[in-house]
């Protein structure tokens, strides 16, 4: 059992709003909107033993870009829209209609790159800033439901883990967002250390 | 006028360059791995190409390894999501001209082609 200390969260929560306010300027340059972000939470998620602080995105299908990532540390990141706000936000990128065949021919393209331009930013911050580094995989697009979207997609174990939940929210269109950051139990141990050593 | 080759797996951010470099009027190649775009240098010969780093078939790196091994008279600017330092200093080491971080800044992007060509030109 891995158990952060109230410093490490601190400085773990001022290291992701760091990396959150580049990848909210990332997409406020694609949409020329204000991004508004709240702040992230930080615990040790178990899935077996699922608490609250996920509840409002427990309620249906949901679409994702999951990016499992290797190296200093090791784990998967998604970003998550209800369905409805991925139309909206793909709407607002490409200039097609909701509804449109030319919007749904653009969606999965469209989502896995915003998907990859925003997790990257948010984790090259982390990485720069922990002086660590890491590999991606090939950025995937799935539908499902919360707690199905968090397991790996490259392990069938289920195991605590540290999770970051951050979310943003676009002025116009209005659009909410979270991107979730899932770090393996080694990974987390990896990454509290690397922050000790700030 | 210069023929630039855009090589990106994301149709959305070939669109966006695209519309970026048909503004300052120069030709446009497109290739979506690594691998076509290594078969479009050789059979086109572009001035300039903008290439993305994580892609199917063969990445950007690779391409990179390649274009220098076989000294390929080519300037390569990275377009990349991928902003850690190291993976820029990997670009730079495997002779890519500059890294641009996604999404692309219209006027880095324009200063970074014509610096290219006019280089080009000196040379």
């Amino acid at each position: 059992m891995v158990t952060p200390t109230d410093r490490q969260l601190d400085a773990l929560k001022k290291i992701v709003n760091t990396g959150m306010e580049k990848a909210a300027g990332t997409l406020n340059d694609m949409l020329g909107s204000h991004i508004e972000l709240k702040a992230p939470s930080i615990v040790m998620f178990d899935p077996e033993k699922p608490g609250e602080e996920f509840s409002d995105l427990d309620n249906g299908e949901l679409a994702s870009v999951q990016r499992s990532f290797h190296g200093s540390f090791s784990g998967s990141s998604v970003l998550v829209f209800l369905p409805e706000n991925a139309v909206k936000l793909v709407a607002a990128l490409t200039d097609e209609k909701p509804g449109s065949e030319e919007l749904e021919a653009l969606m999965v393209d469209t989502l896995n790159e915003v998907g990859n331009i925003l997790i990257n930013t948010l984790i090259g911050t982390i990485n720069n800033l922990l002086s660590a580094h890491i590999d991606f995989a090939q950025p995937n697009y799935r539908e499902g439901k919360f707690h199905d979207l968090l397991k790996p997609l490259d392990s069938e174990k289920i195991e605590m883990f540290l999770l970051i939940r951050t979310n943003f929210k676009v002025e116009d269109p209005q659009v909410n967002g979270n991107i979730i950051l899932i770090f393996e139990l080694d990974s987390t141990r990896n990454l509290l250390s690397a922050i000790d050593k700030l | 006028m210069a023929k630039i080759l855009i090589i990106d797996d994301a149709k959305f951010t070939r669109t966006m360059l695209k519309k970026m470099i048909n503004e300052l009027g120069h030709e446009i190649l497109e290739a979506a791995d690594g691998r076509e775009g290594l078969d479009t240098i050789c059979n086109e010969q572009p001035d300039i190409v903008l290439c993305d780093i994580h892609m199917p078939e063969m990445d950007g790196m690779e391409l990179l390894k390649i274009l220098n091994e076989t000294h390929t008279n080519v300037s390569v600017i990275v377009v990349s999501a991928d902003i850690q330092d190291e993976t820029r200093e990997k670009c730079i080491d495997l002779g890519a001209s500059e890294v641009i971080n996604k999404p692309p800044d219209k006027e880095k992007l324009k200063a970074a082609i014509e610096k290219l060509l006019n280089k080009g030109k000196e040379d």
